[in-house]
């Protein structure tokens, strides 16, 4: 994959998250409360917003839960590693199915009373499975613009 | 249509999820990516392939799964507002208000947020239509499940390929 690309990849990442924080960033700019306000909408399709596990500073939230914020942000970190990093190998389908299953534990343990719901664990486990899962997606990118040449 | 009928059948049961409540808090932004991967097993079987999938075969269906799901999604949301008169634009207003006031911006700003936000539940809950809902509604699904769908397809691929690989090499 062409420096171009892998640069274009975080470019879309880093706005996704971006969207995530618009209500956060809004006391910046009023864009980012319009744009806040039709996002919202946009992210309720991907993710639950359960008020409890939004990240919030002075009453003012991001738009995903904890988790889905700790996906993306996992996700914008190995997008930016693998720009330096041009590695074309597919990873091995066990870290995909290890990180899944810390997710489905945690949501498994706090669901059945074990411990409470916690958002530091939330996100790691989001953190975790982000910075994984777009190594296939970026493996399955290499490989479309391989067979498309 | 019968060429992409595995991505018709999947898109529809997503589209479905997407609206049930208790379905979609679950999984999230789980389902076009799972209904992707589903019609690519689906188109598999049905074709009787056995062999390794091209990437562009995956994004094709995860592409066009996504986009049916945004069809029958949007269709079924827009239905369900138009009868009941009721959406979740109206359940979060209370909240948008308080939230709207609370940020210090100029206040003719806010007040025209808050202006727009009344008319379009005031629209939905006298007819049961407002048109930027609707836009909103249609432009938020196209967006979303088409991205997730292509997402969906490349990483089902690869999962359907590595378990193919495997299979051979036994």
């Amino acid at each position: 994959m062409t420096l171009g690309y892998r640069i274009l990849l975080i470019i879309i990442i880093l706005l996704w998250i971006l969207g995530d924080f618009s209500f956060l960033l809004a006391s910046l700019s009023e864009f980012f409360l319009v744009t806040g306000l039709y996002l919202n909408k946009t992210y309720s399709l991907i993710c639950h917003q359960n008020p409890d596990k939004l990240i919030c500073i002075d009453n003012n939230c991001t738009l995903l839960c904890t988790r889905c914020t700790g996906i993306y942000i996992g996700s914008l970190f190995t997008s930016i590693v693998t720009v330096l990093v041009d590695k074309t190998s597919t990873p091995n389908i066990g870290y995909m199915v290890a990180a899944s299953s810390l997710i489905l534990a945690d949501v498994v343990l706090y669901n059945s009373g074990i411990y409470n719901y916690n958002k530091i664990i939330s996100f790691s486990t989001g953190l975790f499975f982000g910075s994984v899962g777009f190594l296939y997606i970026r493996s399955g990118l290499e490989k479309l613009i391989d067979e498309l040449k | 249509m019968k060429k992409y009928l595995s991505s018709f059948v999947c898109g529809f049961g997503a589209g479905v999820l997407q609206i049930v409540p208790v379905a979609k808090s679950f999984s999230c932004c789980l389902i076009i990516p799972a209904a992707a991967y589903l019609a690519l097993i689906l188109d598999r079987k049905a074709l009787g392939e056995t062999g390794i999938i091209k990437m562009s075969k995956g994004l094709k269906i995860g592409v066009i799964t996504g986009l049916y799901a945004a069809l029958f999604g949007s269709g079924f949301e827009i239905l369900i507002t138009f009868i009941t008169k009721n959406s979740d634009i109206i359940v979060a207003y209370p909240e948008l208000q308080k939230m709207l006031t609370s940020f210090p911006l100029a206040e003719s700003l806010i007040e025209q947020t808050q202006d727009l936000l009344a008319s379009v539940v005031n629209d939905i809950r006298t007819t049961g239509f407002s048109f930027l809902y609707t836009f909103a509604v249609i432009s938020n699904n196209l967006f979303v499940d088409v991205i997730f769908g292509l997402i969906g397809g490349l990483v089902g691929v690869q999962i359907i390929n590595s378990r193919t690989t495997k299979s051979i090499s036994k």
